[in-house]
C-alpha cells in the first residue's frame, strides 16, 4: 500500500525510462544499418578525446559528484516511500475536546473486527488494519476463506462486520473494505463431515 | 491508660472529641487518584478488566490509569479495553464522566481533564470454530 | 464491625497499644486493611511479632490504611482518626495508601 503521489512518480519514472530505452534502441538500429536518415548518417567511429578533456576539468567533476549525491538521496526517498505503510495507529473518536482526548488504537479495533469475521463459518483466518489510502481512511480486513465456503453467507457476514465496525468507531469518513482470498485446497484444515 | 482503654474503638459515635482536623492530619498517597480512576473505569459496563482471569495471560493489564495531580486538580489518562461491538465514542464518554465523578467525590480532587484511549477491543463471544 | 467481644482491652496483657490501634482501624467500615507504606517501612515491632501499618511515636501516631472503593477517603480518614484517638495521647496521622475494588478480600 503506497500513497497516491508515489504511484504517480512511479508511473512517470517508468514512462521516462521507456522513452529513453526506445530512443537508445532506435539509435542503435540506425547506427547498425548505416542508412541515411533525413540526410545524415552516424559515423563509423567515435572520438573520445572530448570526453577525456571534459573529465580533466575539476569543476565539472565536482558538479557531477553533487548531482550524484542528489540522485542518491532522491533514490533513497523513493525506496522509503515504497517501504512505509501508511497505517493509522490512533483514531480520534467523537467527543474529543476540552474535557479530554478520546482515542482508540485502530489496530486493536480492527483486530477485534477481524476476530468477529473469522468466527464466520467458512472463514479460516482474518487480519485487519486501518490505512490511509489516497487521502481516505480505509479499514481493511484481509481474510482467507475455505474453498468450500458459502460465498453468499460470507459476503453477508462481511457486510454485518463492516456495519458493526462503523457503529463501533462512529466515524463517517471511514470506509470498510473486506478482501477475501480463497485458501489453497490442499492446505485445508482437518474437517468433520 | 485505663480511661482510654475502656473506650471501645467505635467510641467516635458518642465520645465528645475535638473536631477531626484538630487531632491530626490526613494524607492521601500519590498513587490513590490513579487507583480510584482505574477502578472507576472498570466499573463501566462493556469495559473489560484484563487484569484478572484468562485474559491476564495474553493481554496487558487494563484498565490502566495515570494521574498527574497538581494541588487540588488533576489530569488523568485512562486506557481501557472494550468488548466488541460496543460503540466506542459513547463508551469513552461514560468512562470519562464516571472517572471524573468518582475521583472528585471519593478523593476530593477536582478533575480538569480525562484522556481516554481504547487500548484494546476484545471479541469475547467467539464460538468454537466450526469447520464445514 | 467490631464488637466488644473481639476488641482487645487493657485486661488482656498480650494486647499492646499498637495492636489495639490496628484492631480499631480494621473495625472502621471502608477500611480494607493496613498498609506497610511504599517501602514496607511502616510497622511497630513487638517481641516476636510486628504490627504492620501502625507507627507509634512520642508526639505522633501514624496509621496507614487501604480503603475499599466507594468510600469517601477524607471521611474514612476522619472515622479512623476518631476510632484511634481514644487509644493514644498524640495526634493521629492517617495515610490512605491504596484503594481496592469492593469485594476484594483485604490483604
Amino acid at each position: 500500500m503506497v500513497s497516491r503521489t508515489t504511484l504517480l512518480v512511479d508511473r512517470l519514472a517508468t514512462l521516462v525510462l521507456v522513452a529513453l530505452l526506445a530512443a537508445a534502441g532506435l539509435a542503435g538500429l540506425w547506427w547498425w544499418s548505416g542508412r541515411e536518415v533525413s540526410g545524415s548518417t552516424l559515423p563509423g567511429t567515435s572520438r573520445t578525446m572530448r570526453v577525456a578533456d571534459a573529465l580533466g576539468n575539476t569543476g565539472l567533476a565536482w558538479g557531477i559528484a553533487a548531482v550524484a549525491v542528489v540522485v542518491a538521496l532522491v533514490a533513497l526517498r523513493w525506496i522509503l516511500a515504497h517501504l512505509t505503510r501508511p497505517t493509522v495507529s490512533r483514531l480520534r473518536l467523537e467527543g474529543s475536546g476540552d474535557a479530554g482526548r478520546s482515542e482508540a488504537l485502530a489496530g486493536k479495533v480492527l483486530a477485534a473486527a477481524a476476530d468477529a469475521f473469522a468466527a464466520t463459518e467458512g472463514v479460516r483466518s482474518a487480519r485487519g488494519s486501518v490505512v490511509r489510502d489516497r487521502g481516505e481512511l480505509v479499514a481493511r480486513i484481509d481474510a482467507t476463506i475455505e474453498p468450500e465456503a458459502d460465498l453468499t453467507h460470507v459476503a453477508q457476514r462481511a457486510d454485518e462486520v463492516s456495519a458493526q465496525l462503523h457503529d463501533v468507531l462512529g466515524r463517517d469518513d471511514l470506509r470498510a473494505a473486506v478482501r477475501l482470498r480463497v485458501a489453497a485446497r490442499g492446505r485445508a484444515l482437518s474437517r468433520v463431515h | 491508660m485505663a480511661d482510654t482503654a475502656t473506650l471501645p474503638p467505635v467510641a467516635q459515635e458518642r465520645a465528645p472529641l475535638p473536631a477531626p482536623e484538630d487531632r491530626g492530619r490526613t494524607t492521601i498517597a500519590d498513587g490513590v487518584v490513579s487507583r480510584v480512576a482505574s477502578i472507576a473505569a472498570s466499573e463501566i459496563e462493556a469495559v473489560v478488566d484484563t487484569r484478572k482471569g484468562w485474559t491476564k495471560l495474553v493481554r496487558k493489564g487494563l484498565p490502566h490509569a495515570e494521574a498527574t495531580v497538581a494541588g487540588e486538580t488533576s489530569s488523568i489518562t485512562v486506557e481501557v479495553a472494550a468488548t466488541w461491538p460496543t460503540p466506542l465514542a459513547p463508551l469513552v464518554e461514560r468512562v470519562r464522566a464516571h472517572v471524573s465523578e468518582r475521583v472528585d467525590t471519593l478523593v476530593g480532587v477536582t478533575v480538569s481533564r480525562v484522556d481516554v484511549t481504547v487500548a484494546d477491543v476484545v471479541h469475547l463471544d467467539t464460538p468454537p470454530r466450526r469447520v464445514v | 464491625m467490631t464488637t466488644p467481644a473481639d476488641t482487645p482491652d487493657a485486661a488482656d496483657p498480650g494486647s499492646t497499644v499498637a495492636e489495639r490501634v490496628a484492631a480499631a482501624t480494621l473495625g472502621v467500615p471502608g477500611v480494607a486493611g493496613l498498609h506497610a507504606g511504599s517501602f514496607g517501612e511502616v510497622a511497630t515491632y513487638l517481641p516476636g511479632r510486628r504490627v504492620t501499618g501502625v507507627r507509634l511515636r512520642d508526639d505522633d501516631t501514624e496509621v496507614h490504611v487501604v480503603a475499599v472503593m466507594g468510600t469517601r477517603l477524607r471521611d474514612l480518614a476522619d472515622a479512623v482518626r476518631s476510632a484511634v484517638s481514644p487509644l493514644v495521647d498524640t495526634p493521629v496521622r492517617v495515610v490512605v495508601e491504596d484503594v481496592v475494588p469492593d469485594g476484594t478480600a483485604p490483604s
